[in-house]
């Protein structure tokens, strides 16, 4: 019974960084390209059974679903060294080749199409599961396929796996840059919509924060989509290791998350890490102390979500939950010193409705990678200025629909047809519900929120903050 | 020497000799005569019996003392 | 005097010798030739004698010396010749005139003399002895000067008619003169020279002919019908106090080598005795010397006649001064030992032999070295070869017949009363352990290995170790050698325990399993076994558990594990009471074996088994509350439609929710930092000073003391300690609260889940979407009571589910909270463990702390 976690890569953006997640597994298990134990491999302690299973032929296959809509990302995989790690039959390209061309509307409209074909792969995978824990969706919000077919997926799943934990990691649009993706802000909040009702946790990769972090933490003048991938992949095998590696606790998917989301609404999770490298980047080696890691991972700026709050905003931000995964060797007593000096120094608000504190996971380090760092850690938080994203996403798209722009390129598909653009609406009305639900989590009152005035509960301050300050909304 | 005189002598001669006997000196008779005759010159009876004791013995010189005898 | 005389003297002195060598010659047919050189020598040394410068000792009193061979004769109990005797000298006397024998009393004296002289050579006592310095080859060795002295102070004698034979002038006058004197002397006063025969007559413990044993005054005594000056009395009664020491001592030694059973006196008794009876052995030595010399005659440097023996009694009690200080030390030890045995004894003899006295030091010591012979060979056989050559239980150390798991603690004990001073307690710990180590290692391990490191300590040692060669005094050499024993067969010991028997691999697996640290496998096996630990304890079966144990090993990483380890870990069912349920009774079990067993005994097992159900319970709990969790998890609250309820349902119901959702979270935060403290500060950190106490432990003794650290201090900061008892109480009262808000949180959960059905299904004419008609067709196949009520009814009920709900999350929310102030106000009174680690996770951001002053 490996709790077995299914992993979904839709779409371009999710395919690739699904790859480099698989890499760093097989590199961390020391299993081959081509799904091979290395002879090296013999230390053990490891579970691969969660994301791996083996072939009759001692193979490990990837418990993954590649899907996309258009062949040049999963050619490229195809082609690659890693061409024999995947089951084949796990791999699912649209006949056509033609994509979502960006339409959210497409992509689910498409995924309500090979519902079938692919359900019969999830189906095939979970059978042979002992106790599948859940799925894992890697996905980007903003394009066609894995925003579209992505969210058509999570409500199956959702629907069909009713018990079973939905996890996503899932990329948000780099906003500080003009998009070739018009109209992403539709795409974005649309695939909110469908992340806030149907998935049970949802790892925010914001591109944002990851190409500040390329630049200025790793000093890439213009870090390409690998390399902000491989700062992905890193983050989502760190996520993993409780799970692969297992100790005293966080040994499955949902007593990690259970933690993180006390309140389900509220599942939408920062990531932080430290210390960070890309392949091959020489980088300034620092001392890693398990207090030095434990403090960076609460500065901004290795926070991988961009913080559009003002100050005065942020000042009230407050963390729901936080877990730190340190990896390495670690002295357990240094971990009590290290709380002691966060706390001494207030560097982290916690919400004041209810008891908090950081939680901290020892893990393992792969005996098979080698790193420069004793330690280094990640950070998992669930944190009240995320709302500000999504204020901001909301802002865009109040910019968008105004013009009325773009919208006919969805009215082509069933579910705006005739002009119902109820879809939008409610969606709004959800992601502002959730902003909502963030900022009463800041007052140590949330208990009572939304229980004084009926009217207010769902509709609320959603459109106060939905209007978002023009001078952030750059 | 007159009769009574040798007669004196003669008996004064055989007791000394049964007296020598009942100590059992070991004395022959002739012996005992030579011996009181010394007497009569004068000599040191304790020399004269350390004579007799040391010449009837004859032992060699002295062997070195039986330390056994000293184990009660 | 005459010329005459001369020759005559001359004349029938030669006709003597010849006729007494003629006698000597008896076996000879032809008399000696008169020319002979041993006649001739013989000739020259009555000669020698006979020019003595000799005075007669006694009075010239023919009737006294008559009156005392009568009175001998009459002694000896020859009555009847004594009485002839008497008869012929009157005889003899009464001759006069001429013919008769002039020198009556020289003849008569002459007789005595000879006849004594006879009865000593028959007694076989060498009469020669008398005569030592007058051996037949001395003629003519004297030193000149002193034999002119010694004629001028002979001048004197002549005149009482002795003849000068001679101008021989050795001392032989001297000799015979004290011959003389002695004789007589014995008659009326004990001579000093015989009291000195009897002194040492006595010192060999037999009675002499003026000095006897005294049983009434417990001691030597000269007879009191002899007249000796008081102080000669006194010299005696000094003397003999060696005689009275030396029976002893005597007595002791022949008491326990014949008297006893050996059993009685052991190999050290026997040592000792052993020890004594060379130091007699000496001393009898020095007896006999002394008795020579008592025979022997001082030579003179001045010419007083009365100078004596050599041996005076003055001179016997310097000699004695140093035998009488041993003896006195033998006859003390004696006393003291009389009733000891073994160690006990050498250790009595050991607080002697602390004297000042060089002497007493040195003998002391020598005899100890004996003593401690067989006592540290019974050492060094222990230390090298875990031997207890102890036939007479004479040692330190004491065996027990005990199963392989007590050996170790009970098998081998110190025994205070054998333990001899000059051994310290430690030193005494340190052969213990070291033979016990052998021991464990050859009855527990199974272990031949010791041998060879006994073999290497013994090579290291040197010659010490050879049997015998440690004695007394060499202390350092037994320490070091028990040290090098030590060494080398605990470090071979810890090798057998950590390599062959897996010490630390037990301990680690005893973590993983019984202090549930393999997480995963803890998981599993809650999840399969969780089911049936529901049923009341009786109806289950532990067959079935020890299956699903089975199960849960090889569905988690455990499966890795080694073969030999898994197969100790078992299911174990405690006894149950009425009313239990499986949660009650289950535990899991390590079957340590031999000889891991001296570690993991029955009783630090049971303190396993103790922490195991807590940490149990602790995962039980957060099993239970991640449970709540996912039957509300994000997507199955988040994804329903409460925008379709109608206020009336919506606000309760949202109420509700957050009330059950922010209790959830509190009791979660609970739970899981419990469960931080217990794995950081408590399992982790004892696991860790563990390994480092492991690192250094140089025996099965720190071993132990490790393990034992290790263990209390899990307990004592698991809140599983005695002191901790209330608070314990508390935290499972909590856990029970959490256990029955879980069934709340479940039942909440349900009735949302039928009420959203029953939404949906009203709901679903307005709006149709395939998903949601689709989970509509799944729900409506399941019997609910509320379908086939109206929307208005359905409203009603829905309310008075949630406000039942509500009340009851109310009810375990203040229960909750009194609960938990409670356990967090009574943390900082636990001063015998500091749970301050525990507090500071608690309440990490002063949540409580700033609740509390309100409350």
């Amino acid at each position: 019974m490996p709790r077995e976690i299914i992993t979904l890569q839709v779409g371009q953006c999710g395919n690739q960084i699904g790859m480099e997640f698989w890499k760093q597994l097989c590199l961390e298990h020391g299993i081959s390209k081509e799904g091979i134990l290395e002879d090296f491999a013999t230390q053990g302690g490891d579970r691969k059974d969660v994301f791996f299973y083996q072939a009759d032929d001692q193979h490990y296959i990837p418990r993954a679903l590649l899907i996309d809509l258009e062949p040049r990302v999963i050619n490229g995989i195809q082609n690659s060294d890693y061409r024999n790690l995947y089951n084949h039959e796990n791999i699912y390209v649209a006949d056509h080749g033609g994509g979502a061309g960006n339409n959210w509307a497409s992509g689910y409209d498409q995924g309500k199409g090979v519902e079938e074909a692919i359900m019969d792969m999830i189906d095939r995978e979970a059978d042979g599961s002992d106790s599948l824990e859940g799925f894992v969706l890697c996905h980007s919000i903003a394009g066609g396929t894995g925003s579209g077919m992505g969210s058509y997926l999570l409500e199956t799943l959702n629907d069909r796996y009713s018990k079973k934990l939905v996890q996503t990691y899932s990329v948000f649009p780099n906003q500080m840059e003009t998009s070739d993706v018009v109209v992403q802000p539709y795409n974005s909040l649309l695939t909110l919509k469908r992340l806030t009702l149907n998935a049970d946790c949802v790892v925010v990769l914001d591109n944002t924060a990851l190409n500040r972090i390329a630049v200025e933490r790793l000093h890439l003048t213009n870090p390409t989509f690998a390399q902000t991938n491989s700062l992905v992949s890193t983050v989502m095998s760190a996520s993993t290791t409780t799970l692969r590696y297992p100790g005293y606790m966080n040994n499955d998917l949902v007593g990690l998350l259970a933690s993180l989301i006390p309140t389900p609404r509220c599942h939408f999770l920062m990531t932080g890490y430290t210390p960070l490298t890309v392949e091959r980047q020489a980088n300034v080696i620092r001392k890693t102390t398990v207090l030095d890691v434990m403090r960076r991972l609460l500065q901004t700026k290795n926070i991988m979500v961009s913080s559009y709050a003002r100050t005065k905003e942020a000042s009230q931000a407050k963390y729901i939950s936080i877990l730190n995964i340190i990896q390495g060797e670690v002295d357990p007593t240094q971990v009590h010193e290290s709380l002691q000096r966060i706390r001494e120094r207030k560097l982290v608000n916690f919400i004041e409705w209810g008891p908090a504190s950081i939680q901290v996971a020892l893990s393992r380090k792969s005996p098979y990678v080698q790193t420069a760092h004793r330690v280094s850690g990640l950070m998992l938080a669930s944190h009240t200025s995320i709302r500000h994203l999504f204020s901001k996403c909301l802002s865009q798209y109040s910019l968008l629909r105004k013009k009325q722009a773009f919208l006919d390129n969805y009215r082509k598909f069933p579910m705006f047809a005739e002009n119902d653009l109820s879809e939008f609406d409610e969606s709004r009305e959800i992601l502002e519900s959730l902003v909502d639900e963030y900022k009463a989590c800041e007052s140590p009152d949330y208990i009572k929120w939304g229980m004084e005035d009926p009217d207010h509960v769902l509709t609320g301050e959603g459109s106060a903050a939905g209007t978002v300050d023009p001078k952030l909304a750059v | 020497m007159d009769a009574d005189a040798a007669k004196t002598a003669r008996e004064s001669l055989d007791l000394a000799f049964q007296m020598s006997n009942i100590l059992d000196t070991g004395l022959d008779r002739h012996t005992l005569s030579i011996l009181i005759a010394l007497c009569d010159l004068g000599l040191n009876p304790e020399a004269l019996a350390a004579v007799v004791k040391e010449l009837r013995n004859d032992l060699g010189p002295l062997t070195p003392q039986d330390s056994a005898r000293h184990v009660p | 005097m005459e010329e005459e005389d001369q020759q005559k003297v001359a004349d029938l002195v030669k006709e003597l010798v010849i006729r007494l060598v003629a006698q000597n010659s008896t076996s000879e047919s032809h008399p000696p030739n008169p020319n002979s050189p041993h006649l001739q020598t013989s000739l020259r040394y009555a000669i020698r004698l006979l020019s003595s410068r000799l005075t007669p000792s006694v009075a010239p009193d023919a009737a006294a010396i008559a009156e005392s061979t009568k009175r001998r004769l009459a002694t000896q109990g020859k009555s009847s010749q004594a009485l002839t005797f008497a008869d012929l000298y009157t005889k003899f006397a009464s001759k006069t005139g001429p013919g008769s024998v002039n020198n009556k009393w020289a003849v008569i004296y002459l007789l005595k003399i000879i006849s004594e002289d006879r009865k000593s050579v028959n007694s076989q006592l060498d009469s020669s002895v008398l005569l030592p310095n007058l051996g037949l080859n001395d003629a003519g060795s004297g030193d000149e000067s002193r034999v002119l002295g010694g004629r001028g102070s002979g001048e004197k004698g002549w005149s009482n008619g002795v003849l000068l034979v001679s101008k021989d002038p050795e001392n032989l006058r001297e000799i015979a003169f004290r011959e003389f004197v002695n004789l007589v002397k014995e008659e009326n006063e004990v001579s000093e020279e015989a009291l000195v025969r009897d002194v040492l007559y006595a010192c060999q413990g037999i009675d002499g002919k003026y000095v006897k044993f005294d049983s009434n005054a417990d001691g030597y005594v000269l007879s009191d019908l002899i007249k000796v000056p008081r102080a000669t009395r006194i010299m005696v009664r000094k003397l003999c106090e060696l005689g009275w020491l030396f029976r002893k001592v005597k007595g002791y030694i022949s008491e326990s080598m014949d008297g006893f059973p050996s059993e009685d006196v052991g190999t050290i008794g026997q040592a000792f005795c052993a020890a004594l009876q060379d130091e007699l052995s000496d001393y009898y030595k020095l007896l006999a010397v002394l008795e020579a010399q008592a025979m022997n005659p001082i030579p003179l440097v001045s010419e007083t006649v009365s100078s004596g023996n050599y041996l005076s009694m003055r001179r016997l009690s310097v000699w004695f001064a140093e035998p009488m200080v041993k003896m006195r030390l033998m006859a003390v030890l004696v006393d003291k030992c009389r009733v000891l045995r073994g160690g006990a004894m050498a250790g009595a003899i050991h607080m002697h032999a602390q004297h000042g006295n060089p002497l007493v030091h040195e003998f002391m010591g020598r005899l100890l070295r004996r003593v401690c012979s067989p006592l540290f060979e019974m050492v060094r056989s222990w230390v090298l070869e875990g031997e207890l050559e102890d036939v007479f239980a004479e040692f330190f150390i004491v065996g027990q017949p005990v199963k392989a798991e007590s050996l170790w603690r009970e098998g081998y004990m110190l025994h205070a009363g054998m333990l001899p001073s000059f051994i310290s307690q430690s030193l005494a710990q340190r052969i213990l352990r070291t033979g016990k180590s052998i021991n464990f290692l050859r009855v527990c391990c199974d272990d031949r290995g010791w041998a060879d490191a006994a073999l290497e300590a013994a090579a290291a040692a040197g010659t010490t170790t050879r049997r015998w060669g440690l004695g007394y005094g060499e202390t350092d050499a037994l320490e070091s050698l028990v040290d090098g024993a030590a060494k080398r067969v605990d470090k071979h010991l810890l090798d057998v325990i950590y390599n062959h028997y897996k010490f630390k691999e037990h301990c680690l697996a005893i973590k993983r399993y019984l202090l549930l640290g393999q997480g995963d496998f803890v998981q599993y096996l809650m999840d399969i076994v969780g089911p049936e630990l529901s049923e009341p304890a009786n109806t289950i079966s532990s067959f079935q558990l020890a299956g699903l144990l089975e199960t849960a090993i090889r569905s988690s990483n455990a499966q890795y594990d080694d073969r030999d380890i898994l197969d100790r870990l078992k299911v174990k069912m405690m006894p149950h009471e009425t009313g239990d349920r499986g949660w009650d009774v289950f535990s899991l079990e390590y079957d340590a074996r031999v000889p891991l067993d001296t570690v993991f005994t029955e009783s630090v097992m049971t303190k396993y088994l103790r922490i195991f159900n807590f940490l149990w319970k602790l995962r039980r709990v957060e099993h239970a509350l991640i449970g709540a969790w996912k039957t509300m998890k994000p997507n199955c609250i988040t994804a329903r439609s409460f925008m379709k309820l109608q206020n009336a349902v919506k606000l309760p119901l949202l109420s509700t929710l957050r009330r059950c959702q922010v209790l959830w979270d509190e009791m979660n935060h609970f739970v899981s930092n419990l469960q931080y403290y217990i794995m950081f500060e408590v399992l982790e950190v004892s696991w860790s000073d563990f390994l480092n106490e492991m690192e250094v432990a140089k025996d099965l003794d720190d071993l132990l003391a490790a393990h034992e650290k290790y263990l209390h201090s899990i307990v004592e900061k698991s809140l599983l300690g005695e002191r901790s008892q209330t608070l314990y109480s508390s935290l499972f009262a909590l856990f029970d609260l959490i256990l029955k808000f879980r069934s709340h949180a479940d039942r909440l959960s349900e009735g949302i889940n039928e009420l959203q059905a029953r939404t949906m299904e009203s709901s679903a004419p307005s709006r149709v979407k395939s998903k949601t008609k689709k989970r509509l067709n799944d729900r409506s196949s399941e019997p609910g009571s509320w379908i086939s009520d109206g929307r208005k009814a359905l409203t009603q009920r829905a309310g008075e589910f949630l406000r039942n709900m509500g009340q009851d999350l109310d009810a375990v929310a203040k229960e909750y909270s009194s609960l938990l102030e409670d356990f967090i106000s009574k943390l900082p009174m636990q001063q015998h463990v500091d749970l301050k680690f525990l507090l500071f996770r608690l309440d990490f951001t002063e949540f409580y702390s700033q609740l509390r002053p309100s409350t």
